[in-house]
């Protein structure tokens, strides 16, 4: 049983996100300011902190910055800006991953269970399996020989085509690909503004490994250039 | 009247005949002038002027005759010219060469001297009416008498007579010697002489009596038979032509008086209307017409004679007719056109000499009006003058002088230049940019120091909008901030009621509601955010050039089972050739897809949505169309304001904001956005500057490891 400490000024948040994570069978624990999450840290063992930034005293981010100096537990930040200042800021001090608010429940979960897992299977691990027929990048594990996909752990189910795309993207991280390179590539067919097919097939795979398809992590658009993996 | 008046055929004919009858009146009139005792006087041709003028002439040879015969009665003897016109005469005067007859007697004894009647025929029984006259003459005519004198005798108060006698002598004559003084042809008055040159003895004297007359059977061929057969044809039709020429005379009155009231004014227009002819400056019209005038009575008169002398030729009448219609001409479009401008009351103002003055009017007041400064300006130039001429009685002192004043001139024009450039920085974007006033002249000075004022003005207005701009975008940012904390708690508790066991369907319902505006209220928080930091500019915005085909497709794909879902099928049309533009990609991105996601709410089920890409003039044109589930009575421009949406009734999840949201990213990223409505049909156009592509996109792609 995972511990997860829930910090939030607004109460009724706090004890919302408390239903929500004893549900899923987590324990957690509560604090409503930076200064209580350090002390709540300090007295027991934590597994996943979840931090607001705009807090009074001691904010998110000098909560998260002090609380790096000691622990590598899995910080995600919930923020009410969507500046991506504040979530380049708070990615760079050391949180691993940041909500805005207003948020959804499913999508709480479905990032403390992600951060979890890769929490866990590095501390265990790390450096393990057949690493010549295995790409990973984040949480996303491609076995090519199995021609099995898992991420955090969790098996998906791709199209051939999906899969295909997936592993082209995985070979390169980093590097863009335009839908006609790409439909050239997967399809082996010169394309024939078929592009359309791409995105949508792209579309399907962002679905099944993103948690939030419209903010992705892995696969991201680079509008008017094509797609890329993301290297985390 | 005035209607007929305004017909242009009607005008040119009344303005034809005018000039015609105008030209026919003249003529007609100066002939019947030069008639006129042939149609009034009516007494017959012996009693005309045109006879009178005849006998004249012959009455005067016939006292030539008279004289050179008397001279030869004198002489005995007449010099070989004098003998020569004696028989010139003789021989025109002869009773069968002329119709004119005369006698020449003494005046004293009655005489006959000489005569071309018939022998024995009587003067009154041959000629009309005998007229009477007589000649008189001397021989050496007051030779002699030049010598008498006079002697004033003090003592008895008369004069005394020397009179100078046929031998040269002198002789004294006193009053009592009246008898010899009687010789001489003198007179004693009791104070001085009277001189009687008849009664003088030393001279010859003889006076002569003519009587002349016109033979009425008219025998002969001559001048006054052809005088008397044109009186008797003119006495026939005078009074015709005198009817004929008051008719003339008349209408050309008349017609002209029609053209003079109807001149200026024209069918289907009000008031006066001025043809180009009326615009002509008076007075140098007047001048090119008197001049033409002056010019055709020169070429005329030499015609008039002509006429005159030899009769109606052809050549001449045509010649005299053209020059009468050119001097009409001038007078008639003269009168026409100085009406006219009476009535458009340009009479005066359209001369040249009333432009010059009214222009050195303008100058004049100009100079008033702006007095202290012209005022300096002129005393300044009047002083430059003085300092001329004064240097100028100095030849060293010219370059110095005139040097200073050059070096002044162009110290004004630097200063100038100075204000001048302030005034652009301060106008450039730069309102708290102060002009240096030191040293400046006076007036120059005041212009920058009003200048300075002005950008002052300015930089605060920037300011407090600036300020203003600024407290609205963060007002706007904090608002959602606290809105959005609440929000979650009522979006995540909303849900977990949605958890609990609740059997009852209209709870469910509620909570149905609850979920849908909670999530709606989250949306439109989201995008208030966003349209404000979009049209406040404090977006940041990263250009970079992209594709825009593969935007779109890219956006397709995103957009594929939404369409799909309203059965809305898309159709594309894209360029053979890539195109680059650009542009920042995340907010092209939202552009696109608030323009899809309109089209996704508000188009018509089963229709279909066009995109077409297009290459216009170094541009790239992104056109989306669809077809509107709703009436589009809204005008275009009021759908891109804030929270205006095409459904007046609200009920769709839009916030009102996507198109201004998408307007002001475009605009941000330097592109521009229009909409246009036809109909049900609804165009938006996204429209980038071309960009070169990147270079990496020239390269090709490698096959990746």
């Amino acid at each position: 049983m995972y511990t997860i400490l829930v910090c939030d000024d607004d109460k009724d948040i706090v004890s919302a996100l408390d239903i929500y994570l004893t549900s899923e069978g987590y324990r957690t624990v509560k604090a409503y300011d930076g200064l209580e999450a350090l002390k709540a840290a300090e007295t027991q063992p934590v597994d996943l902190i979840l931090m607001d930034i705009m807090m009074p005293g001691l904010d998110g981010i000098r909560a998260t910055a002090k609380l790096r100096e000691k622990y590598n537990v899995p910080i995600i930040l919930l923020t009410a800006k969507s500046e991506d200042a504040d979530k380049v800021l708070g990615l760079n001090i050391g949180a691993d991953d940041y909500i805005t608010k207003p948020f959804n429940p499913i999508e709480v979960i479905a990032r403390v269970k992600s951060q979890l897992r890769r929490y866990t299977s590095l501390g265990g691990k790390s450096g393990g399996g057949d690493s010549a027929k295995l790409l990973t990048n984040g949480g996303i594990a491609l076995d090519d020989s199995a021609k099995s996909v898992t991420v955090d752990g969790d098996r998906v189910n791709l199209t051939p085509l999906e899969y295909n795309i997936l592993l082209l993207l995985l070979k390169n991280p980093g590097r863009v690909f335009s839908t006609s390179q790409i439909y050239e590539l997967v399809w082996n067919d010169p394309s024939l503004g078929s592009e359309n097919t791409v995105a949508v097939h792209i579309r399907h795979l962002r679905e099944k490994i993103e948690i939030d398809p419209a903010n992705p992590r892995y696969i991201k658009v680079v509008w008017g250039l094509g797609y890329k993996m993301e290297k985390i | 009247m005035k209607q007929l008046g305004t017909r242009l055929a009607v005008r040119v004919l009344a303005f034809l005949l005018a000039l015609g009858t105008g030209v026919g009146g003249v003529w007609a009139s100066l002939f019947i002038f030069s008639q006129w005792d042939t149609l009034w006087t009516g007494v017959g041709y012996y009693s005309s002027n045109s006879c009178f003028q005849n006998m004249n002439i012959w009455y005067n040879q016939v006292v030539e005759l008279a004289r050179l015969l008397q001279y030869q009665e004198w002489d005995a003897k007449l010099s070989y010219l004098d003998e020569q016109r004696l028989a010139d005469l003789e021989y025109k005067l002869d009773d069968t060469r002329t119709n004119f007859r005369f006698s020449i007697r003494r005046n004293d004894t009655g005489t006959l001297v000489y005569t071309n009647l018939e022998d024995g025929a009587s003067m009154e029984g041959s000629v009309h009416t005998v007229y009477r006259d007589s000649i008189s003459m001397s021989y050496n005519d007051g030779t002699e008498r030049r010598g008498d004198y006079f002697v004033w005798n003090g003592e008895k108060q008369f004069y005394l007579l020397y009179a100078v006698l046929d031998d040269g002598s002198e002789q004294l004559i006193t009053p009592n010697d009246a008898s010899l003084a009687a010789k001489y042809g003198y007179t004693f008055n009791g104070y001085s002489w009277d001189y009687d040159q008849s009664k003088d003895t030393r001279l010859l004297y003889v006076e002569l009596a003519v009587e002349y007359g016109v033979d009425p059977t008219l025998p002969v061929h001559d001048d006054f038979y052809e005088g008397a057969a044109d009186f008797t044809e003119y006495a026939r039709y005078l009074p015709a032509l005198a009817v004929l020429t008051v008719v003339l005379d008349l209408s050309c009155v008349l017609l002209c008086a029609f053209l003079c009231r109807t001149a200026g004014r024209y069918p289907d227009q009000k008031g006066i209307h001025l043809t180009w002819f009326d615009r002509i400056p008076l007075d140098l019209l007047l001048l090119l017409e008197a001049w033409a005038f002056l010019l055709l009575l020169a070429g005329g008169d030499p015609m008039a004679v002509a006429l005159n002398a030899n009769g109606p030729t052809t050549d001449l009448v045509v010649g005299l007719a053209l020059v009468s219609c050119g001097i009409g001409l001038c007078l008639l479009s003269a009168l026409l056109t100085c009406i006219v401008r009476i009535r458009a009351r340009t009479f005066w103002s359209n001369t040249l000499v009333w432009r010059l003055i009214s222009v050195l009017g303008r100058a004049i007041r100009n100079i008033v009006n702006s007095w202290p400064l012209t005022g300096r300006t002129i005393l300044f130039f009047l002083l430059y003058l003085v300092g001329t001429v004064l240097t100028g009685l100095t030849i060293v002192l010219i370059p110095v002088y005139q040097g200073l004043v050059l070096w002044l001139l162009c110290r004004w024009t630097i200063q100038w230049k100075r204000v001048r450039q302030g005034a652009q920085r301060i106008l450039g974007g730069d309102p708290n940019f102060k002009i240096d006033t030191k040293g400046l002249y006076r007036d120059l000075a005041e212009h920058a120091r009003q200048l300075n004022d002005l950008g002052g003005t300015i930089s605060q207005a920037v300011d407090e909008r600036i300020r203003s701009e600024r407290f609205r975008a963060e007002l706007i940012t904090n608002v959602s901030h606290d809105l959005k904390t609440p929000l979650t708690s009522i979006i995540n508790y909303v849900d977990l009621l949605k958890k609990e066991p609740i059997d009852n369907p209209q709870i469910q319902s509620y909570i149905e509601v609850l979920t849908r505006k909670s999530l709606r209220l989250k949306k439109l928080t989201e995008d208030l955010v966003e349209a404000s930091k979009a049209s406040t500019g404090t977006l940041p915005v990263h250009l970079e050039p992209l594709s825009m085909v593969q935007l779109v497709q890219q956006a397709l794909g995103e957009f594929e089972e939404k369409f799909a879902q309203n059965r809305l099928t898309t159709v594309t049309r894209y360029p053979d050739e890539p195109i680059w533009i650009q542009a920042d990609g995340h907010h092209l991105w939202r552009v696109i897809d608030n323009l899809l996601s309109n089209c996704n709410k508000y188009a018509l089920e089963g229709t279909r949505v066009y995109l077409d890409i297009e290459h216009q003039d170094n541009k790239a044109v992104l056109s989306v169309k669809n077809i509107s589930r709703e009436p589009l009575n809204i005008p275009p421009e009021q759908l891109m304001e804030r929270f205006v949406r095409g459904d007046s009734s609200r009920t769709t999840d839009g916030s009102g904001l996507g198109l201004s949201i998408a307007r002001s990213l475009t605009e941000l990223q330097g592109g521009t956005f229009d909409l246009s409505i036809d109909g049900d049909l609804f165009k938006a156009t996204v429209t980038f500057p071309l960009a070169p592509p990147p270079e990496e996109a020239l390269q090709p792609l490698s096959p990746p490891a």
